[in-house]
């Protein structure tokens, strides 16, 4: 085994050197010149466009009201706006409908700088209720099973007659006993009733103080839970602070409680909560977890705190929404770009409320909104008559457009790209309007095509790269299989991988997700010196794999057990020794010319670009969808509403899927045999 | 997620469903890294979506692919996360100790969980960050009473020291491994084997063994 390492490290030795030679050849040298030469180009367009841009916006702040609805601005938008006058170009394509002034900003501000301790004290408040609840509810169990005892020991002197009723809980138990002697199990539902109508929560002075604290006090934890009833857990609330106050006699302990219990209450009572203002603890939580990895959003830093109060003072300005997750990546990619905050805050605020972002966001109560998941099946019906290879894949691999596509289009794909390339796509979407979102998230898919349809991917990987596509920055092999220099890298990169996966079957595993080989059409632009050689290796380079596969096992050769992916080609294949071939100096050149555009690369903007053409999106289509989706989704809520009132009728059956709807007929045998419609995109 | 490198290239038994549940901020995150890659990241990023990780565990010789599903905690996610259920075997509901209105919530998610869960998945009651014991707001009693009054399974982790994790999951793993055990037995193993090799969930309810294949959520 070890002299296979060895012999695998001598040859990628070998292979970096080769590399470094075909890299000091005259035709590499030239494709360094052409490659200068297109940067060069590429800095010059650049500062064009920036130009072309600062006319544009010296026009709109001379009150050229056209300018961002302009077929100027358009064109321009289409090639990307410079990263230099994005900051201004941005707030105005967004606009500013909602007309929200500095001075709107400043006082929004300062009432959720009101807005937010309250709050939290609130919350306190209502956890300290809660606790207490639950410790009169903690006696009152106590008292129940002394008293459920003592039944028993009663009962079974008296007859074997009652020991049925006694087990069988306080619906059997004789009327006369004490309500206090309802076991746990059955205390919330009977609680609950009594505390949703905050009047019936009766606290008559005759009954005695433990079974009130059985009935009131999971009342409350329940009503808490549901939240959108707070009056109803004040309500039931209030009844117990009266209650502990009364009952709390003579221990200071007890007395420190009732008093912490009163003033609780009294927050409780004096602190209304409109809409969603409680979502403010969650954007605590959520602006140091805005992307993490840039840091700018730590807590205490500037940018940080610019986003904490963008974001209150958007509850403060739509309490009925409040903050909903996911916006907190849109309003901190706004805040990148745009330094001013109160400009940042407005061009928040104008994309939140329009359409396409409005009803993504659902309509307040919940994300389930009918329209919203009406969108989704359209869209992903568009997919199957547009994009049917990829539709069908996700429909082999049960993957729904609800697991992906909602957060991307909910965040404006901030949360899911890398944050150059979210502002390239913003740029587009500015310009072109409301739909793009969606056709968007159709070239996303196809660009991620390669993976999706690589049969080698399966479930797993498919998922995490739909769900969360950056994730392709750090997997740059299955992205692309751009290699930086020669074999050696191959193999210490994929050797970190499956060193670590030591798994026990893996020779006989076919369908294994295999990470470090690229799909096809990036294996063939990998141009790492193995793959230049390919053709008259390949069959030897399979059976070499299995082979190597197969003695790998557990060892700890890392090395060696990469190796099945790449490098046992390169240690069964001939040497090319250190004459660079006509082969890799190809690739070197290949390799060269495209390190800028990043053809292959799923994530670079300009192929997404090229999706949005290739991807057959159509408009119509999608409404025409969405129409008759929200119509279906419309029905189908109805009657699971109808059916969870019947209790005794089973579930109701589920939606049918739309990856397959509209092409289940075109994607049958006929599909298989002649190449799909749309297969020359991939 | 970049757990998936760790353990891409596998064969497995069985593959089992878990997902995440439980309030915004309760560390259902990190959890999983921790699990899945023994990484913490104090700031990690909110998740939005729904995110993966799977890890191989092997319980009495039967290698066993925990593939498990995390989401976003806020309540207006829960009306979209129907997808999320769909054929999932076991569900880790996670509160924080300090922080009691996540224990209060509890109850909602069990309901929703009960909605939308298959009648059989195995509920276990996870109180996380139990290294902030000096912030502590729920009482280990109170949720182990909790537990038993619902039926789950309790346990006190701290995803930040990964104290109570690994147990965590070989744990919920255990008992829907003894589960699935005790039901192949009933019908017979040539059912399982097939199941197996098809390398689809498999799930733990016999009456709706139909669930592997694609039956459609809301918005499939």
């Amino acid at each position: 085994m070890s002299a296979e390492v060895a012999q695998l490290r001598q040859e990628a030795t070998r292979l970096a050197m080769a590399e470094q030679r075909a890299m000091d050849s005259s035709e590499v040298r030239a494709a360094i010149q052409e490659q200068d030469r297109r940067a060069e180009m590429a800095r010059r367009a650049d500062a064009k466009r920036c130009a072309q841009w600062e006319a544009l916006l010296e026009r709109w702040d001379n009150g050229d009201d056209s300018v961002p609805s302009s077929l100027e601005a358009r064109k321009l938008g289409q090639c990307g706006i410079p990263e230099r006058v994005r900051g201004r170009a941005w707030p105005m394509l967004i606009g500013n409908g909602l007309r929200i002034t500095r001075r709107h900003y400043a006082v929004l501000c300062e009432q959720a700088a009101q807005m937010v301790p309250l709050m939290k004290k609130r919350q306190r408040a209502e956890a300290t209720l809660a606790i207490h609840a639950q410790k009169q509810r903690r006696v009152a169990a106590r008292k129940a099973r002394e008293d459920a005892a003592a039944k028993a020991a009663f009962f079974e002197e008296a007859g074997p007659s009652g020991d049925g009723a006694a087990s069988e809980g306080p619906s059997a138990a004789p009327p006369l006993e004490s309500p206090g002697a309802a076991p746990p199990p059955q205390a919330p539902t009977a609680a609950k009733g009594s505390s949703s109508p905050p009047s019936s929560s009766s606290h008559g002075p005759a009954v005695p103080p433990a079974s009130a604290a059985v009935s009131a006090a999971p009342g409350a934890a329940g009503a808490a839970a549901d939240a959108p009833a707070p009056g109803a857990a004040a309500a039931a609330c209030g009844s117990l602070a009266k209650r502990a106050t009364a009952s709390a006699a003579t221990d200071p302990e007890e007395a420190e409680e009732a008093r912490r219990v009163e003033e609780a209450q009294r927050v409780l009572d004096t602190t209304p909560v409109f809409g969603s203002q409680l979502s403010v603890l969650v954007v605590d939580l959520d602006v140091p977890r805005t992307f993490p990895h840039l840091s700018y959003f730590k807590p205490g830093t500037d940018m940080g705190e610019a986003l904490r109060r963008i974001l209150t003072a958007f509850i403060c300005y739509r309490p009925d929404r409040g903050y909903i997750q996911g916006m907190s990546f849109v309003a901190a990619t706004v805040l990148l770009h745009v330094p001013d905050e109160a400009q940042a805050f407005s061009a928040f605020a104008n994309l939140m409320l329009r359409p396409a972002i409005f009803e993504a966001f659902g309509d307040g109560a919940d994300l389930g909104n009918v329209r919203f998941i009406a969108r989704l099946r359209a869209f992903a019906r568009v997919v199957a008559a547009k994009q049917p290879r990829i539709a069908h894949r996700l429909h082999t691999l049960d993957i729904g457009p609800d697991m992906f596509v909602g957060a991307w289009s909910r965040t404006i794909f901030s949360h899911v790209l890398p944050t150059e390339l979210t502002a390239r796509i913003w740029d587009r979407i500015l310009v072109e309007g409301d739909s793009w979102p969606w056709r968007v998230c159709a070239a996303l898919l196809a660009s991620l095509g390669d993976i999706v349809l690589n049969p080698k991917v399966d479930f797993g990987t498919v998922s995490m790269v739909l769900t969360n596509p950056s994730i392709l920055r750090d997997m740059p092999a299955l992205a692309r299989g751009r290699v930086p220099s020669g074999g050696s890298s191959v193999l210490s990169m994929s050797g970190a991988r499956s060193s670590r996966g030591g798994s026990r079957r893996e020779s006989q595993e076919e369908h294994r997700p295999d990470i470090s080989a690229p799909p096809p059409s990036a294996a063939s632009a990998a141009s790492t010196p193995t793959s230049a050689r390919g053709s008259d290796t390949g069959p030897r380079r399979a059976g070499a794999a299995s082979v190597e596969r197969d003695e790998a096992g557990d060892e700890a050769s890392g090395a060696a057990t990469a190796g099945g992916t790449v490098a046992p080609s390169a240690a069964h294949a001939p040497l090319p020794l250190l004459q660079p071939t006509e082969e890799q100096k190809e690739a070197a050149i290949q390799r060269l010319l495209e390190a800028i555009p990043g053809r292959d690369d799923p994530l670079n903007a300009d192929r997404i670009g090229r999706m949005l053409e290739r991807c057959g999106w159509d408009d119509a289509l999608f409404e025409a969808f969405t129409a008759e989706e929200e119509r279906l989704v419309r029905r189908d809520a109805a009657l699971r509403a109808r059916s969870r009132k019947e209790p005794g009728k089973s579930r109701h059956p589920p939606l049918p899927g739309v990856w397959d709807s509209g092409v289940a007929a075109a994607a049958t045998p006929a599909q298989a045999s002649k190449p799909g419609l749309f297969s020359w995109l991939w | 997620m970049a757990a998936a490198s760790s353990s891409v290239d596998d064969a497995y038994d069985y593959l089992f469903k878990l997902v995440l549940i439980g309030d915004s901020g309760v560390g259902k995150t990190n959890l999983l890294s921790q699990f899945a890659r023994s990484e913490f990241n104090l700031a990690s990023k909110a998740t939005i979506g729904v995110e993966f990780a799977w890890k191989n565990v092997t319980i009495e010789g039967d290698v066993i692919k925990a593939q498990i599903w995390d989401t976003a905690g806020q309540e207006r996610y829960r009306a979209i996360t129907n997808a999320y259920y769909r054929g999932a075997v076991g569900a880790l509901l996670v509160y924080d100790i300090a922080k009691r209105v996540t224990f209060d919530h509890v109850e909602a998610w069990l309901k929703e969980v009960r909605e939308h869960a298959d009648s059989k998945i195995v509920v276990m009651l996870v109180g996380n960050k139990s290294d902030l014991s000096q912030l502590r707001q729920v009482s280990t009693d109170e949720a182990q009473e909790l537990a038993k009054r619902e039926g789950l399974a309790f346990i006190e982790t701290s995803a930040l020291t990964k104290s109570g994790v690994d147990t965590t999951f070989s744990r919920i793993l255990e008992e829907i491994h003894r589960i699935v055990k005790e039901q192949e037995l009933d019908r017979g193993d040539d059912d399982a084997a097939a199941v197996v090799a098809d390398g689809e969930a498999v799930v733990v309810d016999d009456d709706k063994a139909d669930a592997k294949a694609p039956s459609g959520g809301c918005c499939k």
